[in-house]
């Protein structure tokens, strides 16, 4: 279904919903026309996202919202309001949320639909992390939210609190009645601080959840160049160290001492000396590959270190927040 | 896929009315009507929710549902299962 109305004269409704309180018949019902549109595309895309495998949930943009988001930002066209429909679907982690992202980009892209990725992971506002996709069908924008366990946690608990401090907090200004206590435990802090400390939280999580993805694609590696490695030795048996590392290969060899020479604070003597003496042999090929498979593995160590800190910060910080005694929010 | 009509008392943190529909716009009507019910009433959030069930739909919109506190609790599970 295409929008009933020109994109013109839905934005000439949008500017004239964000200038007047109440308006009239014609603008509800062209309203209500123009939404009925977007729910009927959302439908679309919510049974697509089930039929790639996803369970996704979607709302089209209350008018309260819709108004305040056009108030807000002032000058905005409603064509452009890029969540007026919007699907959700919450994932595991940061990996199945790219897998998740690039599976629905792609089926999109393959239908000849524009598809634009927004990852606020790294580049959160005010605190909200996830990745948005936004599809363009028959000139109807359609937000899909793709967010992790965690950042769905995060979130809800800042739009719930939101709810109740006002929705101001979500973009960056102070709760009403900033300097209220909110207690927890044998701990107080006012609106501000609880504000701040959820930003520190979302912070805290996206490490968590970064260093948790990388301690696994280091894990993946160092098995991948451990099997690799044991192939290798079983193939050239005992007498690897007489056999020259074939010069064609100066290449691959030099790649290695690269890798080994980015990781000096990992370098024990026997390493060493097997880049002084420079005997290009197999062996000391395959040595090369142990010792960076060695290094890997304390790579691993230390993040898994970091991991278990951000995962003690995480909780610590939510224990705060679910032992939190506020007026019932 | 089932559609939500839920009426929510932003300050309160509660539900004022829940309404299930099988048929998008039926449910897209019946909000525009309750707009026009609670026009005067500034913390009320009046919203539509698609979902293939109302426990689907308290997963991705948990806040609707679950207090501050819940919520946390929930991600502490959340997280234990994850570490």
């Amino acid at each position: 279904m295409a929008l009933p109305v020109s994109m013109g004269e839905l934005n000439r409704l949008g500017d004239r919903l964000a200038e007047s309180e109440s308006p009239s018949e014609a603008d509800h019902a062209l309203l209500a026309s123009a939404l009925a549109a977007y729910q009927e595309i959302l439908e679309l895309v919510k049974s697509d996202l089930q039929t790639l495998g996803f369970a996704p949930t979607g709302r089209a943009k209350t008018t309260k919202t819709m108004v305040d988001k056009l108030r807000r930002t002032h000058g905005m066209q409603l064509s452009r309001v890029q969540d007026l429909a919007g699907a959700r679907i919450t994932v595991r982690d940061f990996q199945a949320q790219d897998e998740c992202k690039d599976k629905i980009s792609q089926f999109y892209s393959g239908q000849g639909c524009d598809c634009k990725t927004i990852d606020r992971r790294i580049d959160p506002r005010f605190g909200y992390r996830a990745v948005h996709l936004v599809v363009r069908i028959n000139g109807i924008l359609v937000e899909v939210q793709i967010r992790t366990e965690l950042q769905d946690s995060w979130a809800q608990i800042f739009e719930r609190l939101a709810d109740r401090w006002g929705r101001g907090i979500r973009y960056g200004e102070d709760p009403e009645n900033p300097e209220a206590r909110v207690r927890s435990g044998s701990f107080s802090y006012s609106r501000r601080e609880s504000v701040q400390l959820l930003m520190r939280l979302s912070d805290s999580i996206y490490n968590l959840e970064d260093t948790r993805k990388s301690l696994e694609d280091v894990r993946r590696q160092v098995k991948v160049l451990d099997l690799k490695t044991a192939e290798a030795r079983d193939k050239f048996s005992s007498d690897l160290m007489t056999i020259p590392f074939p010069i064609k290969h100066d290449a691959v060899w030099a790649d290695f001492v690269g890798i080994l020479n980015e990781l000096p604070q990992y370098m024990n003597a026997e390493c060493r000396e097997l880049l002084a003496n420079d005997k290009r042999t197999l062996g000391g090929f395959v040595q090369m590959t142990e010792f960076i498979s060695a290094f890997m593995q304390r790579k691993v160590d230390q993040l898994a270190s970091q991991l278990a800190s951000s995962d003690e910060q995480v909780r610590a910080t939510l224990t705060l927040v679910a032992n939190a005694a506020d007026e019932g929010v | 896929m089932q559609h939500y009509l839920l009426i929510y008392d932003r300050r309160e943190g509660r539900i004022v009315r829940r309404r299930q529909f099988d048929d998008a716009d039926v449910a897209l009507a019946a909000r525009f009507a309750a707009e026009r019910e609670f026009d005067a009433a500034t913390d009320i959030e009046i919203v539509v929710l698609g979902a293939a069930s109302l426990a689907a739909l308290k997963q991705t919109h948990a806040r609707y549902f679950k207090r501050v506190q819940e919520l946390a609790g929930q991600a502490l599970e959340r997280e234990a299962e994850l570490a």
